[in-house]
């Protein structure tokens, strides 16, 4: 359920339905829970044409697949709900491993210090983008162009361009490798992460100040709220949620490479923008994000399951996500 | 055109939406060289009307007959070839080009060539349209720089290039200082004689009087009447737009204003306000007359927290209060209703609750902000009961509330809070009559209960109903302070504007 629908009333019968209508009501309700329909349609489909793609391991390895993604699109969402954008993920991921490999390495870190340290790199990265969109007022789609090149040449530099390979401990392979019973640690992560998400988005006045900040910034400040300070906020979240996401690969793949997560950006606001979330601010949802992510990545999965060429699978990604956004604006303003 | 025969006739209108009954069996007709008002609450239908007649909307049932014969309008373009052109609120031009260029746009003297544009003959034919207007508006000159004001005669010069016969103008002086809408109606009696027709909606029933041939007044999709404006009187007006007669004297004989809350001293702010000094007490409430421009909104706004000030000093219940934003305001006990409820008071995507919650965290929320539904709720059902916003429930979309009712939950967030000092920035602009009484009562019963007002308003009768002093600026200046019995529109208009105008 979304921010929306928990605190606004969608038109309801009797008295809603003199003033909006019932085939309004109708493409609010496809708004909201369209992408849902979609995805139990596009599972029903592959499942019908792919006998593997119903399996409980293949279920699973997708969720595996998209925890990654699906993570940065948390962080990102909160940046995009609350009128922002942040293209750096993709740089921070890479930090966010490289700053856990090399504490692994060279300061002989335990697995969970390293662990927080990849997080926190993250999360220093958000604060500064944060910091300089609010303060120096640079348009925050440039601030961050500006980081993901900064910041992927940071990575180089302190990896020597090398990839760097750490002591394979167990406990830090566990977070990429590991599982909770049959279920990945990833996918744990990834539940976890939502989950708080989650709530902070729909239960606190943090979450409703970001809403507000997105839907109509002057309103908000001028209700008293420090908006600075929750924009600063969101981008923080969202490196901390990259630099985490760079953490999981790297303890995936048991290597830290410096040119890991290149391009992760656009797959994140991909996800975000499937889920629903509009770049102008103010409409969607973190969980919507998350299920973003999920669509596109059982999408991926089920075309190669059924061997549709990878060139062709590119192809049908982009035309997906036109159709989505193509979609969501139909029943916003049919709605507005 | 004959003189004797209509213009146009609307003739048995009807149109439904989904549930929702906007006009049912209006008739009514528009004379040639006519200016015919048209009036009504907001949810009235006048927007329904406008809307067929000018090609965006077709009517479900009925006919426009145009000239005594009977025409379909199906699209924007349709009615342009009618000749019917409008005018909304928020004129649409195109900013980067200049006046010429908008006037003309899509219809350019070529110059030979495909493509190319015969600038000088460009210009002359938006001057000599211009000059039918009697204006002094430079064809050359950017739109992006002119005021609305300035845009809506460009349109207008718009409507006359494609010879429009009748020009319906929507809420046209909403947004215009008192000095503009006398330029609008100069160039509006212009058109009449030249024997045009205005369709003119307003929601100020004093420029009703003051330019209107006819009116015609809707109620709940419904005519009402049409009749001659020199027939009626303002309460007649008043009666057969809400169907009931309104107590306009609502709030004489306060008690004496109590303690002094607020006190500025020489707030200054670079080019916007010039050495501002003034007092505010519990239980008054302070009218601030002037013209848009004159640092009205900006002194607010420096109130609270909102702009940086150059100098001066503010003293809230005896103590230095220096607001570096809003939040400072708000924790001090400030409250602002701002002037545009819909780019600055509302936040639209979110409930009448949320949007009563923003000002109130601290009420709502517990440890970590954690938000305590049932406390928001109570607090939301808590105002609404007593501002009597309708729809009543708390979690309606506020983008879907009346103009008077999205301004009803503007005021709520701050009643909430104790707020000692309530800046209300024209607290009844674009809100309908009905609701316009409830805001008076409200303002009325915050002041006896001890809460300082300071409201800014454009709209004099509202200043003189509703203060109990009153100070007029002008140019960032405080010219002039009167007490509610000394004042009156033209002491207050001359020194608004200097004594010109």
């Amino acid at each position: 359920m979304s921010h929306e629908s928990a605190t606004v009333e969608q038109p309801r019968a009797p008295a809603a339905r003199r003033l909006a209508g019932r085939r309004l009501s109708l493409e609010a309700a496809l708004a909201q829970y369209g992408l849902y329909l979609a995805l139990l349609l596009l599972v029903i489909l592959f499942g019908a044409l792919s006998p593997a793609f119903l399996s409980v391991d293949n279920g699973l390895s997708v969720l595996r697949q998209v925890s990654t993604v699906g993570i940065m699109a948390v962080g990102e969402a909160f940046v995009i709900l609350a009128g922002g954008i942040d293209v750096s993920v993709g740089s921070v991921v890479g930090l966010g491993g490289m700053v856990a490999g090399l504490a692994l390495r060279d300061y002989g870190a335990s697995p969970l210090v390293a662990a927080f340290l990849g997080l926190l790199a993250g999360l220093l990265v958000g604060l500064v983008n944060g910091l300089v969109i609010s303060w120096l007022r640079v348009n925050p789609f440039i601030t961050t162009l500006a980081t993901l090149s900064g910041v992927r040449g940071i990575v180089y530099i302190i990896s020597n361009q090398y990839d760097v390979r750490f002591p394979a401990l167990d406990a830090f392979l566990y977070f990429g490798r590991g599982s909770v019973g049959p279920i990945p640690v990833q996918v744990v992560v990834l539940v976890l992460v939502v989950a708080i998400a989650w709530l902070l988005e729909t239960r606190t006045t943090f979450g409703r100040a970001i809403h507000a900040l997105g839907g109509n910034e002057t309103a908000a400040r001028l209700s008293g709220i420090a908006v600075e300070r929750v924009r600063v906020a969101t981008y923080a979240i969202c490196g901390a949620c990259a630099g985490l996401a760079g953490v999981l690969i790297t303890a995936q793949i048991a290597i830290a490479v410096p040119y890991q997560g290149s391009g992760a950006e656009l797959d994140v606001i991909a996800a975000v923008v499937v889920g629903g979330v509009a770049l102008t601010g103010g409409v969607g949802s973190v969980l919507l994000a998350a299920l973003g992510a999920l669509f596109i990545g059982v999408l991926a999965n089920g075309m190669a399951l059924l061997d549709i060429p990878s060139i062709w699978q590119m192809v049908i990604k982009g035309v997906a996500i036109l159709v989505a956004v193509g979609l969501y604006n139909i029943a916003r303003t049919r709605r507005a | 055109m004959a003189v004797s025969a209509s213009l146009l006739e609307v003739v048995g209108l009807t149109k439904a939406f989904p549930g929702v009954q906007a006009l049912e069996d209006v008739s009514f007709t528009i004379n040639p060289g006519e200016v015919h008002a048209l009036v009504g609450e907001n949810g009235a239908g006048k927007s329904t009307l406008i809307k067929i007649l000018a090609g965006v909307y077709q009517a479900d049932a009925g006919e426009v007959r145009l000239g005594g014969s009977p025409v379909a309008i199906r699209s924007v373009h349709e009615a342009q070839q009618l000749g019917i052109a409008v005018i909304y609120q928020e004129p649409a031009l195109v900013p980067a080009l200049t006046v010429a260029e908008n006037i003309l746009l899509g219809r350019e003297p070529g110059a030979g060539l495909p493509g190319l544009v015969d600038r000088q003959a460009l210009l002359a034919e938006a001057q000599r349209l211009l000059d039918r207007l009697d204006s002094p508006l430079d064809p050359r000159a950017r739109v992006g720089e002119l005021g609305i004001s300035w845009q809506q005669v460009v349109e207008i010069a718009k409507a006359l290039s494609l010879d429009a016969r009748l020009i319906i103008m929507d809420e046209p002086t909403a947004a215009l200082t008192l000095q503009e809408t006398q330029q609008l109606f100069q160039i509006v009696r212009e058109l009449r004689a030249q024997g045009r027709s205005v369709l003119f909606i307003s929601h100020a029933l004093e420029e009703v009087f003051e330019i209107a041939d006819r009116v015609t007044v809707l109620r709940d999709g419904r005519l009402v009447t049409t009749r001659n404006a020199r027939e009626l009187t303002r309460a007649d007006l008043v009666r057969f737009m809400i169907g009931r007669a309104v107590d306009e004297s609502a709030s004489r004989a306060r008690p004496v204003a109590g303690r002094e809350v607020l006190r500025v001293q020489g707030l200054r702010r670079q080019g916007v306000l010039d050495n501002v000094s003034f007092t505010l007490h519990e239980g008054e409430i302070l009218g601030i007359a002037g013209l848009v421009g004159s640092g009205r909104t900006e002194l607010a706004r420096a109130l609270f927290g909102a702009d940086p000030i150059d100098g001066g000093e503010i003293w809230l219940a005896g103590k230095r209060f220096a607001p570096r934003s809003p939040k400072d305001a708000l924790r001090a006990g400030l409250g602002l209703v701002p002037e545009d409820r819909k780019r600055e008071g509302l936040v639209e995507a979110f409930s009448t609750a949320a949007n009563i919650s923003l000002a109130n965290f601290g009420f709502i929320s517990r440890l970590l902000g954690w938000i305590d539904q049932t406390r928001e709720r109570l607090l939301a059902t808590r105002l609404i009961d007593r501002l009597a916003v309708q729809p009543s429930s708390p979690t309606w979309r506020v983008r879907n509330l009346s103009g008077g009712n999205q301004q009803k939950v503007v005021l709520a967030r701050w009643l909430a809070r104790n707020v000692k000092v309530l800046l209300v920035d024209e607290p009844t602009r674009g809100v309908d009559v009905g609701a316009k009484d409830e805001i008076y009562r409200l303002m009325d019963e915050l002041a006896r209960s001890g809460m300082a007002i300071m409201m800014i308003s454009s709209y004099l009768p509202e200043i003189l109903q509703m203060s109990d002093r009153i100070l007029v600026m002008r140019e960032g200046r405080i010219v002039l302070e009167l007490s509610r019995q000394q004042a009156s529109e033209e002491r207050l208009m001359e020194a608004a504007t200097g004594g010109v105008g």
